[in-house]
């Protein structure tokens, strides 16, 4: 409700979204954003073997 | 996939009448500031890049004012090194990503059907993350030591030596890496779950295909920098030596993982190059695009053979025979697919109805001068040569043949081809023709004399050079001046279409076929496809 507030005060409410589609795209946004702090974590592992 | 969508229909309530736009954008800077609509977001993506490009190339017309003639004229040798570097940076960060990242927010969800992006809000804050990270980058130039004056591959030791600017251009970095993923996995999401119903895959336009699979290349690669640069961050203020040789470290490591993110970053700059270029010439040609899965699928195969290819940038650092010849190999593997592409866009216009609108001459000026950057690319590939050519401005002829007449080309090509669109006004034809050939002139005159200068042995980032090279360096001089004047023909262009060009029509090109022209009236409503279209 407050979102819809904030949407309507700067005029850029977003059209209604399939729940089914927002759930597939929140699961989505989670494993690219895991894939790429995966990816990060990997090049620091440089940290664990430092000599 | 032209097919494909020249058999749309337009389904009743599907579309989006002006009538309906009950919810306009909101005035003033406030407007621009929340805004989370995509077509607002993507308006501010490509001013963004075009001042960065317009402050990128004023740097580049000082170095090329420098080497106008041997001896040292303006800068001193310092300075001049900063402007190599953070021109690099601001072209690369600041202007053709962005640039292109606006297409994407302008052109995905138009494309697929989508209302907007998936994520909104996130879409907001990657752009806003991008002024920070500018600032970082321009403000690097007014503290003690000046910017970076490393190159824009920041390699130690000169990287971990220099002052604080190389702290602002880290955290810059990892700003605009923040950015990018964001964008990234907002593109992805909206391809992968927002598209309207019966937009298959492979019915989708080639642009929004290669910002797919650009997507997950910047999702690979943008941590793989930021893991680099924050090593970089410690080995400069925490005492560790991780490329730090005097500590026991190993600079090479750095460039091995730089190169990593490296080329698969030419990649980003180029795979939405080509998927612009492959909706400008089908509409141009009034022919479906040939080989459409071909198209797809080479895309996919250069994505996938740039992460194997990072050695041929340091064939000169001593690596083992074998690495050398993988690498070699494998760089020239990528002209297979690359030359499935020029052969389909020739296809493409084959017998084609043809006409020569500013957008198509962009797009075959690019065809031309990309495939000369691809063989200069072909030649480097080669150890031995490489070796003898490292470092020198051959590799600069290249690698500007493929990043100005390749990605600029294309930008400024979908810009005019795209704009009527957008703005719902016509740009004027005539100085989009004056442009593309004082472009073209001058692009050619800058660059082309630099393979002869690098064949000859001059290296690249010196203010000062001896005699022999001071003939070509003249007129690569001119030729640089001649072609960034030019760009002021196109801003003057774009901002007198936006301001007072005639109307443009609901399909202004004849041959165009993707949704944004078939489905939706000129100008665009503020918002688009609240009821997904059905695609057949």
């Amino acid at each position: 409700m407050r979102h819809e507030k904030q949407g309507m005060r700067h005029g850029v409410e977003n059209p209604p979204v399939d729940p089914k589609r927002r759930r597939g795209a929140i699961i989505s946004a989670l494993a690219l954003a895991g894939m790429a702090l995966g990816i990060y974590l990997v090049v620091m592992m440089k940290f664990f073997v430092y000599k | 996939m032209s097919t494909a969508t020249h058999a749309h229909e337009h389904h009743g309530d599907h579309g989006h009448s002006a009538a309906h736009d009950h919810h306009g954008p909101p005035a003033g800077i406030t407007r621009w500031l929340y805004t989370t609509n995509h077509k607002d977001i993507g308006t501010m993506y490509l001013w963004f890049a075009c001042f960065m490009f317009f402050l990128g190339g004023t740097m580049a017309l000082g170095i090329r004012a420098e080497l106008f003639q041997p001896g040292l004229q303006f800068f001193d040798p310092e300075f001049f090194n900063s402007l190599t570097t953070v021109h690099g940076l601001v072209m690369i960060f600041g202007a053709i990503m962005p640039a292109f990242v606006g297409f994407a927010n302008w052109l995905v969800p138009l494309q697929v059907g989508a209302a907007d992006m998936a994520f909104p809000r996130m879409n907001n804050w990657s752009f806003w993350l991008l002024i920070p990270a500018a600032l970082l980058l321009i403000g690097s130039f007014f503290v003690p030591g000046g910017a970076a004056a490393s190159g824009w591959t920041l390699y130690p030791p000169l990287s971990i030596q220099q002052g604080i600017a190389v702290d602002f251009t880290i955290l810059a970095i990892h700003l605009l890496g923040a950015s990018s993923i964001m964008g990234s996995i907002n593109i992805i999401t909206t391809i992968l779950n927002m598209r309207a119903p019966g937009m298959t895959l492979m019915k989708m336009p080639l642009f929004v295909w290669t910002w797919l699979i650009t997507a997950y290349l910047l999702i690979a690669v943008m941590p793989v920098l930021a893991g680099a640069v924050t090593m970089l961050l410690t080995d400069r203020h925490f005492g560790t030596s991780f490329f730090n040789a005097a500590g026991g470290g190993d600079p090479t490591m750095f460039l091995h993982i730089f190169w990593f993110f490296g080329h698969p970053e030419v990649y980003v700059m180029i795979l939405p190059a080509f998927g612009i270029i492959s909706q400008i010439i089908p509409a141009f040609a009034r022919k479906p695009l040939f080989g459409y899965a071909s198209m797809v699928y080479a895309t996919a195969s250069i994505a996938i053979l740039s992460f194997i290819v990072w050695g041929h940038h340091m064939f000169t650092v001593g690596m083992p025979a074998a690495g050398n010849l993988f690498f070699m190999y494998a760089t020239m593997l990528i002209a297979v697919p690359t030359g499935v592409k020029v052969f389909n866009w020739i296809s493409t216009m084959w017998k084609g109805e043809m006409t020569f609108e500013t957008p198509m001459l962009f797009a075959i000026g690019f065809l031309c001068l990309f495939t000369i950057g691809g063989f200069s690319g072909l030649v480097l590939a080669i150890v031995p040569v490489d070796i003898t050519l490292h470092n020198t401005y051959y590799v600069v002829a290249h690698f500007h043949y493929v990043l100005v007449s390749g990605a600029l080309f294309a930008i400024i090509g979908g810009v005019y081809f795209w704009l009527p669109k957008w703005s719902g006004k016509m740009y004027n034809e005539g100085l989009g023709k004056l442009h593309f050939w004082l472009s073209m002139i001058g692009f050619n005159v800058l660059f082309f004399p630099q393979h002869f200068l690098g064949l000859a042995g001059m290296p690249r980032r010196i203010p000062d050079y001896a005699l022999q090279f001071a003939e070509w360096n003249m007129w690569s001089s001119i030729g640089a001046f001649v072609f960034g004047f030019s760009q002021l023909i196109f801003l003057y262009n774009v901002i007198t279409t936006i301001r007072s060009g005639k109307p443009a029509q609901q399909k202004q090109w004849e041959g165009a076929d993707s949704l944004e022209w078939t489905h939706l009236p000129t100008p665009m409503p503020y918002h688009t496809f609240e009821t997904a279209p059905v695609i057949r």
